[in-house]
């Protein structure tokens, strides 16, 4: 076992990892269940998680590379009582259907409103382009993301803040 | 049209599960973990078709962490299907949990439980397997011919109800159904079309991979939580597999992330239940996504033949469908898909002399089982192209062929008569069916005459436009059933139990939003809990486009009775008769104008006097399947150097009903035309000659993502079903039949070449242009 | 999935010397570990050791005059979003950058990985060698390689146990030098079936340069110096085109891949080619 040093959703950590196990492993075995496993390869971006700010296959990175890192899972955004206003978005505009890739799209549509307040169509079709979905044709996500960056910026808050 | 004015039905209701699901919440099968809990990895046959000469595990046992490993010694051989159907299933009992046959590359041939996934993986390797490899069936056209190697040469194979089945020869149903005199009107028409279509294999590709845990209660009952769109099959094939009682286990279905058809099957559940009921212990298998596209399901694969015969007017006088249909290793579903192909093309015209048959056939190829559009999918190629194919010569419209011989809304369907999903339907009268509205809405909005007379392109990138009708169905008569059980509580609000399954198409809001309705309480109020075969009511699951018409249905029904007894309570509390009270918006209103609210009549029922649990439990069969219909329209552009196929446009019209819930709706209709559209552009099963398939994964197997351009419109057409809940159809599978037989079409319009197969991916175009030569 | 089933430590070296020299002690039982995407598709992998350049000082993007350097340990999406890039050669490092794998993938693979693990599909080695860059390496050896040096033969048999890619300087273009790359997919997320990138240097209507570059039909790069001999000297007129065109189909040496024949994959050079060169000629802007 090889020890690390990770900071969780703000949290430090002192973890021991096993030398072959991914982040999205290690993520999952310690609680962390919202990103998921849907490929292992990186092509599906179900595991996405937010490293050092980046959004990234989870399922990529090896856990012991991640000693000294930032990650930051979807557990951190919000929750049932005071969802983050992305989280509100997507579940107001339909584009939620069975939920598995949803973590991974609420990520990566952050890692773009943290960047860009008011984004183009095009910027949110590349920013979600690692985030695989076979319910919803991906029209409806859009639809969210567009809302929350109209709310975000509405409400004078970056994606920033909670 | 009748208007309805609703105050739940209707709306675009947040999802019941949304906040669930945004947030992040562990709800899914592999995000459960038992203190104890075992992992499982199956042994998958590297060979297509091989007998098990023997299997040596000594060594695999006593690999560090692993507790059993299973084979085919170590189960009774207990004949099953796997297919997620009714009982008795008509699909043939031709499976083995573990069999000392294999009979695909990826079949299960062991099972090895360890206290960690890479000490299971591990052991797999250690397992020595003899096999004596045998000749592999691997094309679908050979299946049924003298001297094709027998897939299923078992004596223990068998169907339980009287339907064809030739296992010798590779036969796994055979369908016949006919009315008129079909060969004698097709030589008798002055234009005959007569044409082959195929389509291929392909996956589901849900997000998330296949996942099941079985666990042994305190009482030592055996319950399964697992990925399935069907725990109530689960519950009775796994019993039978384990040969236990079904009163010994339980099912339990989480949140799914996406099912499609390839989770109504009982794919990983009998090994976690012989893991669990071999070592005592909690265990989880969950598949890799390689696991996900070889050994899970896929769908049939079929080689369609197509005869119409026409007059010079356009009328329809013989149609003559015949489908070939590749069912993969196993049989199940076999039948019904295939019966499908001719339900959902054939039922549409107004045409006296139709026949549909189909064979259906074993190969040494991935296991075919159910996937959106079951059947329709097939179907729809061959008819909509042949229509369109049939137009062309007459120097028609399709869509003016086609409004000249569907049926119209309330018309008679002898042919059902024949089609039954292997049982008779008595009921041969369609009730909605505005198909020829959303062809006259889809037409216009398109501006579909305009570009059906433009002129050709000519250079290198030419536009061509297409277009096709489809149908599906809601729910299977007399074979389907659902049922629902509703109590009150103290503050007014009510428990819905449902047996239905919710896979992630949002049935837990839809059915709560129509016990809503007949409550007059807000969605809100009703908690909904689904899918414990312990705790809620029967239900056959989230097939066949059930869900809303048909648990729909039986939650009326249930809503209803529960507002029997409220309007009884009510009355009694406003000290009058029950014939002189009504319930509206959440309260129970005397003639005189007094009322009590339902919170005050909750407690009081709970609480006061007389008091009792108001509840009921009603069930839902239907006589009926009432199709929701489409009309698709999409223009393309080819480039005729490379081959590729852009989409310009797309429109899709659709009825189904009332919409429960709008959002709901356009989410499932989009994300069906979506998928559609991946499969006749993009995806593709690649195999060897030996039947392995080389592309099971995401790098080599494609579907769209996001910066895919797909410029879709949806137009829901008005309509109203009269048996459904409050006038909705189901409407889940529909759209995906639409995708394959447009682009076909729209193909033929650019280039004066017909397609008869797809993927129309860029060199399978470039080779038609090349072969064919363009006009 | 990763499967470095022998693998029992990682080590974070802080200079490209320290890590130079840990790969040279450990004698291949270690290998270095850049964004890690490798261990993905080559999963098998024995090593006992990684040793990550996650800390050495290679994560940047200088301009140098009118040339510019990119550090080993840049990420695709730095690339992506860098200005200096955008305005280097018409932008078409840009173009190659946003079509290298997904957002989430172009977050871990870096630079060096992409050129010096070359898989059939990387992009970066076409446009390396279509723009003629030097590819320098640090620690064991410390040498500088032109892009047709480090990719004539697999990139992992010409680099030393212990030598590592620290940057990549791609040259000044001379005045006139537009640059282009094209590929072709399947959907927009996909690995290419065939990619070419262009480099031409048009003075008074005739092509006085041309440095053309095909990847994606074998196992590496190649440059298509046949075709640059038709086209090299010519006013790209249509018929040029077409004898450029028909000249790629044939010169392009094509390997095995599941996806399509081989026969289509020459069809695409030729007709990648043929609209990478009228592109060019039309003097566009944008780097695709």
């Amino acid at each position: 076992m090889i020890p690390i040093s990770i900071s969780i959703n703000g949290l430090k950590k002192s973890l021991e990892v096993r030398p072959a196990e991914s982040l999205l492993d290690l993520l999952r075995r310690s609680g962390y269940k919202s990103p998921k496993f849907g490929c292992g390869e990186g092509a599906c971006g179900a595991c996405t998680v937010l490293l050092d700010g980046r959004p990234v296959n989870s399922c990529l990175v090896l856990a012991a590379t991640a000693d000294g890192r930032e990650v930051v899972t979807l557990e951190s955004l919000g929750d049932q009582q005071r969802p983050h206003p992305i989280q509100q978005a997507f579940m107001d505009a339909g584009a939620i259907q069975c939920g598995f890739c949803t973590p991974g799209m609420i990520l990566a549509a952050k890692a773009l409103l943290d960047r860009k307040a008011n984004p183009t169509e095009d910027e949110i079709r590349r920013a979600l382009d690692g985030n695989l979905c076979r319910c919803t044709g991906y029209e409806q996500i859009f639809s969210g993301v567009k809302m929350a960056a109209q709310r975000l910026r509405a409400s004078g808050k970056s994606a920033k803040k909670k | 049209m009748k208007r309805k004015i609703f105050s739940e039905v209707s709306k675009g209701v947040r999802k019941v599960d949304a906040v669930a699901l945004a947030t992040g919440q562990p709800v899914y099968t592999d995000d459960f973990d038992i203190p104890g809990m075992l992992h499982g990895k199956i042994l998958r046959s590297p060979l297509a078709h091989a007998r098990i000469k023997s299997i040596r595990t000594t060594k695999a046992r006593r690999m560090p962490g692993v507790e059993a490993v299973i084979t085919w010694r170590d189960v009774p051989r207990i004949a099953v299907t796997t297919a997620g159907q009714g009982y008795p299933e008509p699909s043939p009992y031709d499976k083995f949990i573990f069999d000392n046959k294999v009979r695909f590359v990826g079949d299960e041939v062991a099972l090895v439980v360890a206290d960690t996934e890479e000490a299971a993986e591990r052991a797999l390797g250690a397992i020595e397997v003899e096999y004596e490899e045998l000749e592999p069936l691997l094309d679908v056209r050979k299946a049924l011919k003298k001297g094709a190697p027998v897939v299923h040469d078992e004596k223990d194979c068998r169907v339980i109800i009287p339907i064809p089945y030739e296992p010798r020869r590779n036969l796994v149903a055979r369908v016949d159904a006919a009315i008129g005199n079909v060969d004698k009107a097709y030589k008798a028409s002055e234009i005959r079309i007569d044409r082959e279509y195929e389509n291929h294999i392909s996956a589901h590709s849900a997000i998330e991979p296949h996942c099941s845990l079985a666990y042994l209660d305190p009482n030592g009952r055996l319950t399964i939580v697992s990925s399935t769109q069907v725990p109530y099959h689960v519950r009775r094939i796994v019993a039978r597999a384990m040969d236990i009682p079904v009163k010994r286990v339980r099912v339990i279905k989480p949140r799914l992330g996406g099912g499609f058809g390839s989770k109504q099957d009982i794919v990983l559940e009998p090994y976690v239940a012989a893991a669990t009921l071999k070592t005592g212990k909690p265990v989880k298998i969950r598949m890799t996504r390689e696991e996900v596209f070889v050994s899970s399901r896929t769908r049939h694969g079929m080689v369609t033949n197509i005869k119409i015969g026409a007059g010079r007017d356009g009328t329809i006088n013989a149609i003559d469908l015949h489908a070939l249909s590749n069912t993969g290793a196993y049989g199940n579903h076999g039948l019904t898909v295939a019966c499908n192909v001719g339900m959902r093309t054939l039922v549409m015209f107004a045409c006296s002399n139709m026949r549909f048959t189909s064979d259906v056939a074993y190969t040494n190829l991935p296991n075919a089982g159910a996937y959106r559009g079951y059947g329709g999918t097939q179907g729809i190629l061959p008819t909509a192209c042949a229509i369109d194919e049939l137009a062309v010569k007459l120097g028609m419209d399709p869509v003016d062929v086609l409004l000249k011989n569907i049926i119209a809304p309330g018309a008679e369907v002898p042919i059902l008569n024949e089609l039954g999903e292997g049982a008779t339907t008595g009921a041969p009268r369609i009730g909605s069916f505005e198909l020829a509205a959303c062809l006259r809405v889809g037409s216009r909005e398109f501006g579909w005459k305009r570009k059906l007379a433009r002129k050709k392109d000519s250079g290198r990138y030419r536009r061509g436009v297409g277009m096709s009708p489809m149908i599906q169905g809601s729910s299977i008569p007399y074979i389907d059933m659902a049922s629902a059980f509703i109590k009150m509580n103290d503050d007014g609000s009510f428990n819905l139990n449902l047996g239905a399954t919710d896979i992630g198409q949002g049935s837990d809001t839809v059915l709560a939003q129509i016990a809503a309705e007949t409550l007059t309480v807000a969605t809100d109020d009703i908690i909904v809990y689904a899918s414990d075969t312990d705790l809620t009511p029967f239900d056959v699951g989230a097939y066949a486009s059930s869900t809303t018409y048909l648990s729909g249905r039986a939650v009326k029904k249930t809503a209803e009775k529960v507002k029997e007894l409220i309007l009884k309570v009510g009355a009694e509390m406003l000290e009058t008769s029950p014939d002189r009270v009504r319930l509206e918006k959440a309260k129970v209103i005397g003639s005189d104008g007094a009322s009590v609210t339902l919170k005050q009549v909750g407690t009081y029922s709970l609480y006061e006097k007389h008091q009792f649990q108001i509840a009921a439990c009603e069930s839902s069969t239907s006589e009926e399947s009432p199709p929701p219909t489409a009309a698709h329209f999409v223009e393309i552009e080819v480039d005729t150097l490379t081959g590729r196929i852009k989409v310009l446009s797309y429109l899709q019209a659709v009825e189904c009903g009332t919409p429960i819930n709008p959002a709901l709706c356009h989410g499932q209709v989009m994300g069906a035309v979506v998928n559609g559209l991946s499969y006749a552009l993009v995806e593709r099963f690649i195999f060897n000659s030996r039947g392995k398939l080389l592309n099971p994964n995401y790098d080599y197997f494609k579907i769209f993502c996001s910066r895919d351009r797909l410029p879709i419109k949806t137009i829901f057409v008005p309509s109203y079903e009269e048996t459904g809940p409050y006038g909705a159809k189901s409407v889940g599978e529909v759209c995906i039949n639409g995708p394959m037989p447009a682009i076909s079409n729209a193909i033929y319009n650019a280039l004066g070449i017909r397609m008869f197969s797809a993927p129309f991916t860029p060199e399978k175009v470039l080779d038609a242009i090349a072969k064919q030569g363009m006009k | 999935m990763i499967r470095l089933t022998s693998l029992q430590r990682v080590s974070f070296p802080r200079t490209v010397e320290e890590a130079g020299a840990a790969l040279a002690a450990a004698e291949g039982r270690a290998v270095p570990i850049a964004g890690g995407i490798t261990f993905a598709f080559a999963p098998y992998n024995r090593a006992e050791e990684l040793v990550s350049l996650s800390r050495l000082p290679l994560d940047f993007i200088a301009k140098s005059g009118k040339s510019l350097r990119v550090g080993a340990m840049t990420r695709i999406n730095d690339l992506l979003e860098s200005r200096p890039v955008a305005s280097y050669a018409d932008g078409i490092l840009t173009a190659v950058a946003s079509r290298i794998g997904s957002t989430l993938n172009r977050n871990l693979i870096t630079v060096g990985g992409n050129i010096s693990q070359p898989f059939i599909w990387c992009d970066l080695p076409v446009a390396l060698m279509a723009l003629k860059a030097d590819i320098v390496t640090g620690g064991a050896v410390s040498r500088s390689l032109s892009a047709d040096e480090f990719f004539a033969r697999p990139p992992r048999q010409i680099l030393k146990t212990g030598e590592l890619v620290t940057e990549v300087v791609f040259p000044s273009l001379e005045n006139g030098t537009v640059a282009r790359y094209r590929d072709f997919t399947l959907t927009e997320n996909d690995f290419a079936l065939i990619k070419v990138a262009a480099a031409v240097r048009i003075v008074k209507g005739r092509c006085r340069e041309i440095s053309l570059v095909v990847g994606g039909a074998s196992a590496l790069p190649q440059r298509l110096e046949k075709v640059e001999a038709v086209v090299r000297g010519t006013k790209i007129t249509a018929p040029v085109l077409a004898k450029a065109s028909a000249a790629a189909e044939a010169e392009v040496r094509v390997i095995k891949d599941i996806r399509c024949t081989l026969k289509y994959k020459k069809v695409l050079c030729g007709v990648l080619v043929r609209d990478i060169l009228e592109r060019l000629s039309r003097g566009e802007e944008g780097g695709r």
